[in-house]
């Protein structure tokens, strides 16, 4: 069966794109006949980013810039428990000396799917260009997005004493998959302009959810959570 | 629901270890305590690495050593449609490009899933730190494991062909992930030694397969492939 997904980037519109990578690229090699490399292929969809970025560590100081923009500097002595702007966020907790744990905003999306689709898993991976190229590993994780449409943010880890981080343009930076009962399935991901009921139901069902961690992860993994409810 | 997946090394087998990692590791951090992040991570293996390899790529000839073992050299020339000895094999088409595509045999490993699973996806995923640790990407595929259980190698794209492959005993090379229809169950990988009846099985089915294309891809994808057997239920 074939299905759609949604995807609403915040910033960016136009330049922030989830696509599936162009199996081109990959034709001149021998893999490329495999057919259970081809399936995987065939929905896995790559994040690209919208924007140049920079972000380095040094003297207790977070500095990035994003294209041409002015660069902006973060003491972390004057941070208590967290920054947020409207580019990065951090909790203190994960500025450590080894690593540091960043979320880039820039990047958020907002994703959901169609409302009578009831089990569409939502797979947030790392792509394994980036510790080579860009020099951070990606933080992922997976829930079932049919209960729970919601906006996702890039969470990355760094190694603190290195050069920082280079993101041009155009660099795949993390990778997108989605999971039904049947992995047979494909689906096809569309960019569209979320309604702000959406952005409002989320923080709803987040408030609701954060305040009872039985019923989050009931929400969040839970295969007949709709099927429960007595208007189903 | 609980499923119990078996793996036996074909080589190395103490050594050739696949297991969840250790959550301590990341216990510092905010999102160790994340229930999307968690509930991946108890469901993701990591394969490691049993020898330490290293091999490169100097003009005409491809080389490479295997622990403390002689360095080996192969001379492109000489190969004709493809290499294969103990350690790695390779197409020469594959070798001629910016990033040369290898498979290493000493990871090599056969899965499989007890009888009753009719549904357990196999996934070989790449690891995100050997891009710049190893200089490598391993490539990935996934499939019915219920269907079709079978030996998997780590085929690698090296990233830098002017830089050498390097692995150190141990290192994580590869992920491994299982899928059933409930992403919420949960899957126990167990090392055991393989019969020979299911290495038997798996050539004669390989055999098959290869000989039919519609056919393999009714059995590495379909999810209703063996409830057609006519004697399913017997």
């Amino acid at each position: 069966m074939k299905y759609d997904v949604f995807y609403s980037p915040f910033q960016y519109f136009e330049e922030n794109t989830v696509e599936l990578e162009d199996k081109n690229s990959h034709s001149d090699f021998y893999y490329s006949q495999c057919p259970v490399w081809g399936h995987m292929f065939d929905r896995t969809f790559v994040g690209y980013s919208p924007a140049d970025f920079k972000l380095r560590y040094f003297d207790n100081v977070i500095e990035y810039q994003i294209n041409d923009e002015e660069i902006v500097e973060i003491d972390l002595d004057e941070v208590d428990e967290e920054y947020s702007d409207e580019n990065i966020l951090f909790h203190m907790n994960d500025m450590g000396e080894d690593f540091q744990v960043i979320q880039l905003v820039f990047i958020s999306s907002f994703f959901w799917a169609p409302y009578e689709q009831e089990y569409l898993w939502f797979e947030f991976l790392d792509h394994p260009h980036t510790f080579a190229t860009n020099n951070f590993v990606t933080v992922g994780g997976w829930f079932n997005l049919a209960n729970h449409p919601r906006s996702t943010s890039l969470a990355i880890k760094y190694e603190a004493d290195s050069d920082g981080i280079v993101i041009e343009k155009g660099d795949p930076l993390y990778r997108i998959r989605f999971y039904t009962e049947n992995m047979d399935d494909k689906p096809n991901l569309v960019k569209k302009k979320a309604s702000k009921n959406m952005s409002t139901a989320m923080d709803k069902r987040r408030e609701v959810m954060s305040g009872d961690r039985k019923f989050m992860k009931e929400v969040l993994f839970d295969k007949n959570l709709r099927g429960q409810c007595p208007y189903h | 629901m609980k499923y119990q997946i078996y793996y036996c090394p074909l080589e190395l087998f103490d050594d050739n270890q696949i297991e969840l990692e250790n959550p301590r590791h990341h216990k510092d951090y905010t999102y160790s305590e994340c229930p999307v992040w968690k509930h991946r991570f108890s469901r993701t293996y990591v394969g490691y690495s049993p020898i330490s390899f290293r091999m490169g790529i100097d003009g005409d000839i491809v080389w490479y050593t295997a622990d403390d073992e002689e360095e080996v050299e192969v001379p492109l020339s000489k190969v004709k449609d493809y290499y294969d000895d103990d350690v790695m094999y390779f197409s020469p088409v594959d070798m001629m490009h910016s990033h040369p595509v290898v498979q290493l045999k000493f990871p090599n490993t056969h899965f499989w899933t007890d009888f009753d699973n009719e549904y357990v996806w196999f996934e070989m995923l790449d690891h995100p730190e050997t891009s710049l640790n190893n200089n490598f990407i391993a490539i990935g595929g996934w499939w019915n494991l219920g269907s079709h259980p079978r030996t998997t190698s780590l085929a690698v794209k090296l990233q830098d062909s002017k830089g050498d492959l390097c692995i150190q005993k141990g290192d994580p090379l590869y992920r491994i992930r299982f899928y059933s229809d409930n992403m919420n169950d949960k899957f126990k990988l167990t090392k055991r030694d393989a019969s020979d009846n299911l290495f038997d099985s798996y050539d004669k089915r390989r055999e098959l397969l290869t000989s039919d294309p519609k056919f393999m891809n009714q059995m590495l994808f379909d999810k209703n492939a063996r409830k057609q057997c006519p004697f399913h239920n017997v």
